[in-house]
């Protein structure tokens, strides 16, 4: 019995139980316009005694960019635009990275609209991917295939349904990030102020 | 004495000699300077600006920066790939950067980290004397809440409030080239470029050297089809002027060459006095070629289009001779005539050689090369003429050819002295007012003519990766190199407030990657009082976040042990490859360095760097273009004086041998000069001091015609005109052809050739017969 199942296994191959499973969450998330909703996050910090936690909420409109609104411990937005990467605090701007003229930035911007919109096919092309589905659920488990994501993170996992709900981030220097979402909206029409948010 | 058969074997014997002396030249590899630069530059030797700029330019001359792609990443790295393997076999480049080894990648951080609490941005600088620490605190937050760290920087631990992340994204800030994926790449929006940065092996200024890197360039834009490949440097400038130059030599002496053999040939009707004539020629060049070599070692390629011009004028010594030789003439008659002539053409010879040696006197080293090159050039074709045609010439002009019997016809043409007298004060009053017009030009872009798709490439080139202008740059002087950083600092705050209007993109410059000791000290010490403090401002981050007490301790002790960073490692490091070229060293007694400026906005941004400058002791404005205008301007005004000089030498010579009648003799070269600037007055062709010299020649040739005509007044069977008619005409060719040339300066000396010889030419027939 064993022995027809290693044989199953070798004869299907696992990289293609893999992509077939890829295949089944892309189609599980979809490529959706916009999504947004609320988010925690922690950040583990190795030298640190706690982790740092965050709050707030977040927008995510596809080929536009993401507007990431801390509310907790303090007021703060990070815009990644195609052009950019804003931060502000009590609307000025506090700092600010060119994505078209900074390559890093744009490739870091990329994978970042790609993670919180849970577009898998962007992500595929920075990164080597393996899934898994379970009933509902699926987790991915995602490592970057280019030196320059490399030199930022080691590995990615995400884990959601019909929506991503949560995100590990792994970065290079031994910090980890882990954000769960909540309250997800998919292809919420933009107001006004929000299409404005991305100019 | 000319008679003696000794003479003309001795002087082949001399020019074989120089023959010998100028193959040795032409076989000599970098025997042609193609820098435009060296005609100009020695009035500005000898001082400190110069020594720095040559060792600046040295270095900068020899780069050159290429950039493929103009797609997406992979494919641009594809195309670079391609364009990178033909460079390297092609043996033109001492070194070729391309492919980072990961290390390198790092290198910003790895170098500069250690040293991090001695480096502080002017903002953050400006925020602890400012006793700031929510605006310090506030950025520490941002980083550590921040779901990814920023690319590129320290670990967070490593670097808690991001002082050092702020620093060195503000020295990236001077150039767009990044390191990624191992390659360094500039990215345009959605088009990334992939840079190699070349080195080429031998002088940008070697004949040989521009058509290996060529060659090589071309080479790589094919391998790197379809995409884009631009490269910039100053090799591709000399390389299209020295084309271009090479081009118009060929097209002139071909042309001049052309148009003299078939005048010969119409008006002798036979080979002999084609070959007479062009034995002065080829006589005359080689000894140029080979008295210049010797006297300058390189000749440059100007001197060689200048002297190919040459060509329409030594060529009439012999004509003038040969038109007075007759058929049946035996060798005595033969001398009877050259005595005859004698004092006309060495009275030609004379003023020639006085006009054209006057171009030596302004400091040009150009000039006084074809001043030596054109007085030996004529010396020798006139001793040619002088040696060895009465020994070789027979037959004299076909006068039943359709062109002396023209040509004496136009001698013999009457026309009514009113018709004449009206056309005179017309043609003065019309000069007159084009006189009034005249406007003048001494930009130095005249002297070259660069294709617009080499200055648009160019230009693409520095906008996309930053570079900086090789024109216009700062030097900063002092006794030390300490105190030449602390110079620069106090030059960077001026700076600083011209970039704020944005008058000046940006700018490189050493001590904003190695400060000066003091101010990394006194950086330090502002870290020490207000962040490393007990109770300071990391105990406070430490109490928001919940760094660790040990951590905070540890990190308090590495402040401490840090060393400041020193100039001498830095210059030691290959981190400071692509700065080290700014730090020139020790200059004479001083230590000099060099601030280079990028994205300097028109005139009104070179005024404010220049006022900027003007503010700190020790630092010098350099702006070459604008130096070399002046140095035209300066050298226009003193040719003009040099060329009424040469008038009055020419005159008063003139005075001793034909008395009153010498102002007969000047005066169609003086109205053909005033009428000619009169020409270019209508056509709004500013003067420049091409024009001046094109009339100082104007001068040295006009004069000629006016002599032999004076020599011969009665001139029956018209010898003298036809002689001075036919020196016209190949003079015309020549000069004519000048005109066509592509660079503005030839054009324009082209032109007031043109005008002024043939003028000349006419009014030394019309004053004739009106007087």
């Amino acid at each position: 019995m064993r022995f027809l199942l290693l044989l199953c296994v070798a004869l299907c191959g696992a990289p293609s139980w893999a992509a077939d499973a890829m295949q089944e969450i892309r189609q599980r998330v979809g490529t959706p316009e916009s999504v947004r909703g609320q988010f925690e996050q922690k950040k583990h910090i190795a030298a640190l005694e706690r982790p740092l936690l965050s709050k707030g909420d977040f927008l995510v409109a596809r080929n536009r960019g993401v507007v990431w609104r801390t509310m907790t411990p303090f007021p703060q937005v990070l815009k990644l635009t195609r052009r950019d990467i804003i931060q502000e605090q009590n609307g000025k701007v506090r700092f600010q990275l060119s994505a078209e003229r900074e390559p890093a930035v744009r490739a870091v911007n990329q994978v970042l609209f790609a993670l919180f919109a849970g577009d898998f096919a962007a992500l595929e092309q920075s990164f080597t991917s393996s899934g898994k589905v379970e009933g509902e659920r699926w987790r991915v488990t995602m490592q970057p295939s280019s030196n320059a994501l490399a030199q930022l993170f080691k590995e990615i996992r995400l884990e959601g349904a019909n929506t991503v709900q949560r995100v590990e981030l792994f970065e290079a220097n031994g910090d980890r990030t882990e954000i769960r979402f909540k309250g997800m909206q998919v292809n919420s029409v933009l107001s006004a102020e929000e299409v404005k948010l991305f100019d | 004495m000319t008679e003696h058969r000794l003479f003309p074997w001795l002087w082949l014997l001399v020019t074989a000699l120089l023959a010998l002396a100028a193959w040795r030249w032409a076989a000599t590899p970098g025997a042609i300077d193609s820098d435009i630069l060296s005609l100009l530059e020695e009035r500005t030797n000898a001082n400190l600006v110069s020594q720095a700029q040559s060792r600046l330019g040295e270095n900068a001359a020899r780069r050159v920066l290429v950039l493929v792609g103009g797609g997406d990443l992979a494919s641009a790295v594809r195309a670079a790939d391609a364009s990178y393997a033909t460079l390297k076999n092609s043996a033109a480049f001492a070194r070729i950067e391309y492919q980072l080894d990961p290390a390198r990648a790092q290198e910003l951080q790895t170098f500069y980290a250690p040293h991090r609490t001695f480096l502080l941005t002017p903002a953050q600088r400006a925020a602890l004397q400012a006793d700031d620490r929510a605006a310090l605190i506030d950025q520490a937050l941002r980083g550590f809440y921040s779901p990814v760290g920023a690319p590129g920087a320290l670990a967070l631990m490593d670097d808690p409030f991001q002082l050092f992340a702020a620093w060195q994204q503000e020295r990236g800030a001077a150039t767009r080239v990044r390191p990624l994926q191992d390659r360094l790449v500039v990215l345009d929006g959605e088009r990334h470029y992939v840079a190699l940065l070349l080195e080429i092996a031998g002088s940008a200024f070697d004949q040989q050297v521009q058509q290996r890197v060529g060659a090589a360039l071309a080479a790589a834009k094919q391998a790197a089809q379809p995409a884009d490949f631009l490269s910039a440097g100053v090799v591709n400038f000399a390389l299209a002027v020295q084309q271009q130059a090479q081009r118009e030599i060929s097209l002139i002496g071909a042309g001049s060459m052309l148009g003299i053999v078939l005048l010969i040939l119409a008006a002798f009707h036979s080979w002999r006095p084609l070959l007479l004539a062009l034995l002065p020629i080829g006589f005359g060049c080689v000894a140029a070629i080979a008295v210049c070599s010797w006297v300058f070692g390189r000749i440059h390629i100007f001197t060689l289009v200048f002297g190919s011009s040459l060509v329409g004028v030594s060529v009439d010594y012999g004509l003038h001779f040969l038109c007075h030789t007759r058929a049946g003439d035996d060798r005595a008659q033969r001398f009877a005539r050259l005595r005859r002539l004698l004092p006309g053409l060495t009275l030609a010879l004379a003023t020639s050689v006085l006009a054209y040696l006057t171009l030596a006197l302004p400091a040009f080293p150009g000039l006084r090369q074809m001043a030596l090159f054109s007085a030996v050039g004529l010396l020798a074709a006139w001793l040619t003429t002088v040696l060895w045609l009465p020994w070789l010439a027979r037959g004299g002009l076909a006068r039943q050819a359709w062109l002396p019997r023209t040509l004496q016809a136009l001698q013999h043409l009457r026309l009514q002295g009113r018709v004449v007298r009206t056309l005179a004060v017309l043609l003065l009053l019309a000069s007159a007012w084009g006189l009034t017009r005249t406007s003048v030009n001494d930009d130095v872009r005249l002297l070259q003519n660069l294709p617009p798709q080499l200055l648009a490439e160019q230009q693409r080139v520095a906008d996309l990766a930053g570079v900086a202008s090789p024109a216009q740059f700062l030097l900063v002087h002092a006794a030390t190199p300490e105190a030449v950083l602390q110079t620069e600092e106090r030059l960077a705050v001026e700076l600083d407030t011209v970039r704020a209007s944005g008058l000046l993109g940006a700018y490189q410059a050493v001590s904003l990657w190695v400060p000066s000791q003091q101010r990394q000290r006194q950086d330090h010490h502002l870290l020490t009082q207000k962040l490393y403090a007990e109770g300071g401002w990391l105990d406070y981050l430490g109490s928001q976040v919940g760094l660790p007490a040990a951590w905070l301790d540890t990190s308090r002790a590495a402040h401490a042990a840090a060393q400041p960073l020193t100039l001498q490692a830095w210059l030691d490091a290959p981190a400071s490859s692509a700065l080290r070229h700014l730090w020139l060293g020790r200059v004479g007694e001083e230590t000099v360095s060099v601030v280079a400026l990028q994205g300097l906005k028109g005139q009104a941004g070179s005024s404010a760097v220049r006022a900027a400058a003007q503010r700190v002791p020790g630092v010098t404005w350099v702006d070459r273009a604008g130096d070399f205008s002046q140095l035209l301007q300066t050298y226009r005004i003193e040719m003009a004086q040099v060329a009424a000089g040469a008038y009055v030498l020419v005159f008063a010579a003139l005075l001793w041998r034909y008395r009153r009648a010498a102002l007969r003799v000047v005066a169609p070269t003086v109205l053909a000069s005033l009428i000619t600037l009169g020409c270019l007055g209508w056509l709004s062709i500013p003067v420049n001091l091409f024009t001046v010299l094109a009339l100082l020649l104007v001068l040295g040739v006009g004069i000629d015609y006016g002599i032999y005509m004076e020599e011969e007044r009665s001139d029956p069977d018209s010898a003298a005109w036809i002689g001075v008619s036919l020196s016209a005409m190949t003079t015309l060719l020549s000069f004519g052809l000048l005109a066509l040339s592509q660079t503005p300066a030839l054009q324009t000396f082209g032109l007031t050739m043109l005008l002024g010889v043939g003028l000349s030419w006419g009014l030394a027939r019309g004053l004739r017969r009106c007087a």
